[in-house]
């Protein structure tokens, strides 16, 4: 999708050994304990944004609210406004996510319409599902990678449980560079904009160490995706005969 | 991890070697990789379950603590 910069989600971490003190708290709506992780992914699964703190009680709306993603975003901080993306011959500055339909609808999130009935609707919710599952997908490549995260926790305090949860999180990233050569996110960050280093250095810190020196082939302007996007009826939907786009049927 | 003392190979008071780092470490990520509970990895990794809880939280901490902050960066799919 033009000017998506991931899928964001929520997921339950259940927790057996919470304490009395915080069973209202943690108490979820399956009546289990439990903590919620928030994250944005691509297509990778690699995790942009990891935020692990809120208790289960709290729905994803409610995560949204708490987290630092929206924070930033509410400062207008992020999503960086030096980019832009031309879409029909549109052009927009406002990059955003995926969501499904719990979010609230604000503007950086792009969620599928409720009842999609023109043929432009359904493709766009055909490809708006092809870009969130991967959000989905993350919650199930992370469990089966470590474990842990398959399990109800036993840990008594919330910090282990924050500092176990990113652990994982970034152990999850360095296993996604080392599978991978061509790693996308690298290309993607090198060929971005405008973007300064020290941004993308509170990322890369810790789990990127500097592994992409010797393979920046086809990163030397922005856009990435414009010779490489992906087609065909598979992944994008059927083609639409050049005459109706965008019509109804 | 090399600046860490608790991550070096120690020597007790009897002069005998304590266990060796790969040991610990191997101990902490079968606890984070495979789920397991801090007693189950003991018999491969012969080390105590104490000493497994106590590697499996440094190592976290390590990791989280070390300045590698996770956090969002741009994703640019814009042409």
């Amino acid at each position: 999708m033009p000017g998506c910069i991931g899928a964001i989600d929520c997921a339950h971490w259940q927790w057996i050994k919470c304490p009395k003190a915080l069973a209202r708290q943690y108490h979820d709506r399956k009546g289990k304990r439990s903590a919620v992780i928030e994250s944005v992914c691509d297509e990778d699964t690699y995790i942009w944004h990891f935020f692990i703190l809120a208790p289960g009680s709290f729905n994803e709306k409610n995560v949204l609210a708490s987290s630092p993603l929206m924070l930033d975003v509410n400062a207008g901080v992020w999503p960086p406004p030096i980019l832009s993306y031309t879409l029909n011959g549109r052009t927009r500055r406002l990059l955003h996510y995926t969501a499904d339909q719990a979010y609230p609808r604000y503007h950086i999130f792009a969620m599928p319409h409720p009842a999609p009935n023109t043929r432009k609707l359904l493709v766009y919710n055909r490809l708006q599902e092809a870009v969130r599952k991967d959000a989905e997908r993350l919650y199930a490549v992370m469990p089966s990678r470590f474990n842990i995260v398959l399990h109800p926790t036993r840990f008594t305090t919330v910090e282990r449980m924050i500092n176990t949860g990113k652990t994982v999180a970034i152990l999850h990233n360095m296993a996604i560079e080392c599978t991978r050569t061509g790693f996308l996110a690298h290309h993607i960050m090198q060929g971005a904009p405008g973007i300064t280093a020290d941004r993308m250095g509170r990322q890369a810190d810790g789990n990127a160490s500097g592994r992409d020196d010797g393979r920046d082939e086809d990163a030397g302007g922005h856009g990435f995706f414009v010779n490489d996007w992906p087609r065909g009826p598979g992944v994008w939907g059927p083609p639409m005969p050049a005459g109706d786009q965008g019509r109804d049927p | 991890m090399y600046n860490e003392p608790w991550w070096k190979r120690s020597v007790n008071a009897t002069g005998r070697l304590q266990s060796h780092p790969i040991q610990k470490l191997v101990a902490a990520l079968r606890v984070l990789g495979y789920g397991e509970a801090y007693d189950r990895p003991d018999e491969y990794c012969r080390l105590s379950r104490s000493t497994i809880c106590e590697a499996t939280r440094r190592l976290t901490d390590l990791i989280v603590g070390s300045g590698s902050r996770l956090t969002y960066a741009v994703l640019s799919r814009t042409s």
